[in-house]
């Protein structure tokens, strides 16, 4: 089990889809990241998991659904 | 196919078609502002001899109406000045000699504009206004450009004269300076501006990439599903 980053504060009024995004490699290791981090991944690193269905994205230490989450903003 | 070899494939369609998508929304606003500066450079022109008529005899020569040279200025500078942005933006819009030849010359028309009211502060406003319009490109290059061109004009007309720019004969040597000071400040911020707004259209690119991601897998997910009840 990753050990969860401390998410960042929620912007004044801001609506956001999630605060932190788990993705478990090839090897099955998860690997947590910040939203700002994984927003900084190489969009096909960000592609990839999501078709294998190897993300997680989680708002205040909830898992939401990837869709609601990433339409979210 | 493998999965592996599939979601390679996948991934590479689902990224280039983002980038698509994301060149495509830089070129519509390009194209855009292209066409907003081909109308504005129209209006400026029209707005100048205007300006030329009824407002540089008081400028330059005192309360004495007469057509004024300026007029002439106004007439042929101005639509020299507008003729070329006007045919690039009709002829190549998105490209981008087009919008540094447009940054160019909106700031060689704050240049006329100031001339042809005799130096009057008050025109010199139009450089902000102008460098504002231009931050609809998102381009910082553009503003670079726009922005070495009003600094070059205003140091070679303090210099050479003088009254064009500052409305009298004698001003400090680094009065371009100061000028260029809130020109760079102004600068800064929209240089900030454009560059966040532009992370955001990447953002909203690289959303529908990954939404499409998620749709792939949920399709591949159920097919397997229905291929396995079937089978």
């Amino acid at each position: 089990m990753a050990l969860l980053p401390r998410p960042e504060p929620r912007a004044p009024g801001g609506v956001r889809g999630y605060d932190v995004v788990i993705i478990r490699d090839d090897s099955g290791i998860e690997r947590s990241y910040t939203r700002t981090a994984y927003e900084h991944l190489p969009l096909a690193d960000r592609v990839r998991p999501l078709l294998e269905g190897r993300s997680r994205f989680l708002l205040d230490g909830e898992e939401v659904d990837p869709r609601v989450a990433i339409k979210g903003g | 196919m493998s999965t592996a070899d599939w979601v390679t494939a996948a991934t590479d369609v689902i990224v280039q078609r983002a980038n698509e998508r994301l060149e495509a929304h830089r070129r519509a606003l390009f194209e855009g502002t292209d066409r907003l500066f081909a109308w504005l450079m129209a209006g400026q022109w029209l707005f100048g001899i205007l300006v030329a008529h009824f407002f540089s005899p008081y400028g330059w020569e005192g309360k004495v109406k007469t057509v004024h040279f300026h007029v002439w200025v106004a007439v042929l500078l101005g639509g020299a000045l507008s003729s070329l942005p006007i045919a690039l933006a009709l002829l190549r819009p998105g490209w981008w000699v087009t919008r540094h030849v447009i940054a160019a010359s909106q700031m060689l028309w704050s240049a006329l504009l100031i001339h042809l009211s005799g130096g009057r502060i008050e025109t010199h406003f139009h450089v902000f206004a102008s460098l504002g319009i231009l931050a609809f490109y998102r381009d910082w290059r553009v503003l670079g450009t726009a922005t070495t061109v009003v600094i070059a004009d205003h140091l070679a007309r303090g210099i050479l004269w003088p009254e064009s720019v500052y409305g009298i004969v004698n001003p400090e040597w680094w009065r371009f300076l100061e000028h260029a000071f809130w020109v760079v400040f102004a600068l800064a911020f929209l240089i900030w501006a454009g560059r966040k707004s532009l992370r955001e259209m990447e953002q909203i690119a690289e959303g529908g990439a990954q939404l499409e991601a998620l749709a792939e897998h949920e399709w591949r997910r159920t097919s397997v599903l229905e291929r396995t009840a079937a089978g």
